[in-house]
């Protein structure tokens, strides 16, 4: 139900706009114009062997998304972490980019120092 | 006088027939698991009873195999035209219950026919692909028939908009008439896609691998690049194209559905400003630009899951529809690379052909170096941005958030690539390149002698190049603007240009490098 007010030739009125379905019935506005949500996808798992990277990426293991150097290491050996938390930043293209816990996990090894440079896939951290 | 009730009855009962396809217990028992059949599919595209059937009693004239007892309904594939909003759209859709949607001559033919209409009447065309491949039983016929629909996907390309569902299997050659129209929405679990499954390849060549892996809407939409959109069910997959429909035109002499009834709103908007982090080092996610750049926040983004270094996708502007082209700072530190370019380039040519003006928001350091990136053919590929913009000839506004690099700078569309109007924040860095890499070849010999004097060098450096004002000083930019008045400035040279007319000596193409 929506208030609205209305002016024909200079005398106001203050009507009450109902949304109904093709049958009558009462709905609500957003009803009418269901939200469109796009559907985002992860990649399927590959059976393919790894490709040799510089440290074979396991379990847990946290890789970094580009070549670059380490800026900062932004957790702590045997901190617990959270899904979504900041771990390492590597610059590269004269931009910061921060590699996130991809789970909860605690951080079991850290392989790198700042001011190293890392490979597209290298590992940064572990995970357990 | 009247029709003879017999001849309707015969109508009725030749209908009832056909609408059932391949019978109304394989219909209900795709329904229970869930699936659309092909004419659920067109019923809940188009507006309810706006559905013109074409060609409903086709028959094949296959003799072969025990052919001639069979009767296919439709021979395996609905077409027609419908209502979408208020436009008139084309449309086939293949049933997967009357042999398998399996295709052969007739099956082509009515294909062709509503493609043909199609064209000769500007709507865009939608179908569904849901076969299980070529009808075998008739041969090379209906291998004629792939290459006569691959032939009118070309022909109609960049005359209506051709948007392809695959909704069920679509194997082999099959594959080439989806990946030869405009944008492609996938169902996931539903569908697959591939030229050769995992059997064939393993067969040939004793690789193993799953479905997921080469067919699936995931690896399509991910690592391929193949699909623009991934569909939840049928239901979505035809939401995203009735979406997708109302930010295109019928056909390449329309303009897109703009709204101009709406007053031009120039009010400043200081969210915008808040967006940029201090650190200019520190990525901006550029979707959230990007929403508070176009009408409602309302984006649908193309390929959203594939090279998300750059982000491409349709939004109105105070109303005018565009086509908009972003660097993703928070993804691979929005350098551009080959799948970036190859995103870019063809969502470019897209909006360019259906005369969809393109905004343009740069923030990239450059193009991404490596090795598998130069053997990759990043020159080729790169080089189809450039190829792209500077072809196009539709509006062309570019807003340059931060960083502008070298020949990334350039594949942005800068003013030097036929920008219309170029807008740059105060924090834009419009340089050749960075100021450590520019001061080690500038003060090479003064380094080599004191390096302790190459901190100092980088800092004058960056003061003086890593700003909009060089490049504001030669007249390569039209103004520097507050983040704030971002919207409002590009929603007015938006308008300004959306008359603008641009003629180029007549060619049967260029030659875009592949």
């Amino acid at each position: 139900m929506r208030k609205l007010r209305i002016t024909v030739e200079g005398k106001t009125y203050d009507v009450v706009v109902e949304a109904l379905d093709e049958q009558g019935n009462k709905v609500s506005f957003q009803a009418l114009t269901p939200a469109f949500q796009q559907t985002s996808i992860a990649p399927p798992a590959s059976s393919a062997k790894k490709a040799a990277a510089p440290a074979a990426a396991g379990d847990g293991a946290v890789t970094s998304p580009l070549a670059g150097r380490i800026v900062s290491v932004d957790c702590q050996l045997g901190q617990k972490v959270a899904s979504g938390a900041q771990l390492v930043t590597v610059e590269a293209m004269k931009m910061n980019t921060f590699v996130y816990a991809q789970a909860d996990g605690t951080v079991a090894a850290i392989a790198v120092n700042p001011g190293d440079a890392v490979e597209e896939g290298q590992t940064l951290v572990t995970l357990s | 006088m009247a029709t003879k009730k017999e001849l309707i009855e015969e109508l009725e009962a030749r209908r009832e027939k056909v609408l059932a396809g391949g019978g109304k217990d394989k219909l209900e028992a795709r329904r229970k698991k869930g699936l659309m059949t092909a004419r659920d599919r067109l019923d809940n595209l188009f507006q309810t009873g706006t559905f013109m059937e074409f060609g409903m009693h086709a028959q094949h004239a296959c003799h072969n195999f025990g052919m001639e007892k069979k009767e296919l309904p439709a021979d395996g594939v609905v077409t027609g035209t419908g209502y979408v909003g208020d436009r008139p759209v084309a449309a086939y859709s293949e049933d997967f219950t009357v042999a398998g949607g399996s295709l052969g001559a007739m099956h082509a033919h009515k294909i062709c026919e509503i493609m043909d209409y199609a064209q000769q009447s500007g709507m865009p065309v939608v179908c569904f692909n849901d076969s299980g491949g070529a009808r075998i039983q008739e041969g090379v016929e209906s291998l004629s028939g792939y290459g006569k629909v691959f032939f009118k996907n070309v022909y109609l390309s960049g005359v209506v908009p051709q948007i392809a569902v695959i909704a069920g299997p679509c194997a082999g050659g099959a594959a080439y008439s989806p990946a030869l129209t405009d944008f492609q929405v996938m169902v996931k679990d539903q569908a697959n896609m591939f030229i050769t499954g995992p059997e064939v390849i393993f067969a040939a060549t004793g690789q193993k691998c799953t479905m997921a892996e080469v067919g699936s809407a995931a690896a399509h939409a991910t690592i391929s690049g193949n699909i623009h959109f991934v569909a939840d069910n049928d239901a979505h997959a035809i939401a995203i194209v009735q979406k997708l429909l109302s930010f295109i035109p019928s056909n390449n002499i329309m303009d897109p559905p703009h709204d101009l009834n709406q007053p031009l709103v120039l009010d400043e908007d200081p969210g915008m400003d808040e967006l940029v982090p201090e650190d200019s080092k520190n990525p901006i996610n550029v979707k959230d630009v990007i929403g508070r750049l176009v009408d409602n926040a309302d984006f649908l983004e193309v390929q959203m899951d594939f090279a998300k270094n750059i982000v491409v996708g349709f939004g109105r502007i105070q109303g005018i529809v565009v086509g908009i082209i972003a660097n993703q700072s928070a993804v691979k530190a929005g350098a551009i690379d080959i799948d970036a370019s190859d995103k870019a380039a063809r969502f470019i040519r897209f909006c360019n052909i259906f005369n969809i003006p393109i905004v343009t928001l740069v923030d990239t350091g450059g193009f991404l170096p490596g090795v598998a990136q130069e053997r990759g053919g990043i020159i080729r590929h790169g080089a189809k941005m450039l190829f792209a913009y500077g072809a196009a000839t539709v509006p062309k506004i570019t807003v340059i958030l931060r960083k502008a690099y070298g020949g990334a700078y350039l594949a942005m569309c800068s003013q030097d690539l036929g920008a219309d109007l170029v807008f740059a924040w105060p924090t834009a860095e419009i340089a050749v390149m960075g100021a450590e890499g520019a001061v080690k070849i500038l003060y090479k010999r003064e380094i080599d002698k004191d390096p302790a004097c190459e901190s100092k060098l980088i800092a004058d450096y960056r003061a003086k190049f890593a700003s909009p004002y060089q490049a504001a000083g030669k007249g390569l930019i039209t103004d520097v603007i507050r983040p704030a008045q971002t919207r409002a400035m590009v929603a007015m040279a938006l308008r300004n240009t959306l008359s603008k007319r641009e003629t180029r000596p007549p060619k049967k193409h260029g030659n875009i490098p592949l």
